[in-house]
């Protein structure tokens, strides 16, 4: 059954990322204290991937596609399989703010 | 005037990992290592300008490209921190923007904190850090499973059968009550289940917070959110496991996602 197997490697993605960067991970008391717990993490998130389609739209290109950090991944899975994920994710989205 | 530079720092691991990620998180400065005694942390200059509370906060709410951006910069610097030689050191990830005035203040905190950072790192050892998601792609299928093997749910379709269809009407209601009761139930033993057999796998296990679909940017609702940290001999053993409960899980409606290795964000807490 290739496509469950495939389907179960499908690898990382910004929600993933921004879970653990934003939300996890040390908190040392450093000299600069960056304030954003008192904003809703999820909002964040939700405004986030919201504004990158926007943008997309607005500029005419696929800013995955020119996402250094994601050309860079090593993960455990292949970046064309990401990259037809996320371009998944996007239509979904613009098709969600379409009906808005 | 010269502009206040601060140090961004990244991660604490032990001295001699070779892998290194040359360029910092404000696009322009290198990382490097602030070394004591056998550990070292990794860092980067930042302008305090463009890096204070108040900056952060603003961009939060009016560039949120840009904290994102920030934040996989992050985490690829961490990734290749992690990695080196083909192999996975332990590392202690820090959360977003831990920023210090000066090289000596970081210095100072690998000191302070030098025994406790010493066994978290070997507590590390060895391990990663692996994420597993579950979602819903069928409900109709799941809901149809549940009757089926529901005494409950099978006796009250039986009585509808045999009543008037005033009473039948009024009973219908409490079938779907009863119906939507039980999934809840019959869900959440599923989700046990697989956390459990999971967890089997690992060293130690998180239930994390469900992330909503605009989070995830799927159209499957997200059930499950775990992370695991996993013996690096057991790594496969997690796979393989995690891809026969896919398998399974897939009959029922719903499927499962993993990836890794993460930099062990869900177990350095110290």
């Amino acid at each position: 059954m290739p496509e469950q197997i495939q389907r179960s490697i499908q690898t990382t993605n910004l929600a993933d990322i921004l879970e653990r960067v934003l939300d996890k991970g040390i908190v040392i008391a450093g000299d600069i204290k960056i304030q954003i717990a008192d904003i809703d993490l999820l909002t964040i998130k939700i405004r986030l991937l919201i504004a990158s389609v926007d943008k997309a739209k607005e500029i005419g290109i696929n800013w995955w596609e020119q996402d250094s950090y994601l050309s860079a991944k090593a993960k455990d899975a292949e970046i064309e399989k990401e990259n037809k994920e996320l371009r998944d994710r996007i239509d979904n989205l613009e098709k969600k703010l379409d009906e808005y | 005037m010269k502009k206040k530079r601060g140090f961004y720092l990244y991660c604490i691991r032990e001295k001699g990992c070779t892998g290194f990620a040359s360029e910092g998180i404000d696009g322009e400065s290198d990382t490097f290592m602030i070394h004591h005694d056998n550990l070292e942390a990794v860092v980067s200059g930042v302008s305090i300008e463009e890096f204070k509370s108040e900056e952060i906060e603003r961009k939060s709410k009016t560039d949120l490209n840009w904290i994102k951006t920030k934040a996989q910069t992050h985490e690829t610097v961490i990734e290749k921190a992690m990695v080196g030689d083909g192999k996975i050191s332990a590392v202690i990830p820090m959360s977003f923007g831990n920023i210090f005035r000066s090289k000596k203040k970081i210095q100072q905190v690998l000191e302070k904190n030098y025994s406790n950072f010493r066994n978290i790192l070997e507590e590390l050892r060895g391990k990663q850090e692996w994420s597993l998601k579950v979602y819903l792609k069928d409900k109709n299928k799941f809901e149809q499973i549940v009757k089926e093997k529901n005494k409950n749910i099978k006796e009250k379709e039986q009585e509808i059968g045999s009543v008037d269809d005033g009473m039948a009407f009024f009973m219908e209601e409490e079938l779907k009550e009863l119906i939507s009761k039980e999934m809840k139930r019959e869900l959440n033993r599923f989700k046990n289940d697989l956390f459990e057999k999971l967890k089997q796998q690992s060293i130690s296990a998180n239930k994390e917070k469900i992330l909503e679909k605009e989070v995830t940017g799927k159209n499957d609702p997200m059930i499950l959110n775990t992370s695991y940290l996993i013996s690096e001999e057991n790594i496969d053993n997690f796979k393989k496991e995690a891809m026969r409960l896919n398998q399974k899980i897939t009959l029922k409606g719903f499927y499962l996602e993993y990836s890794g290795p993460w930099p062990p964000y869900s177990f350095s807490n110290y």
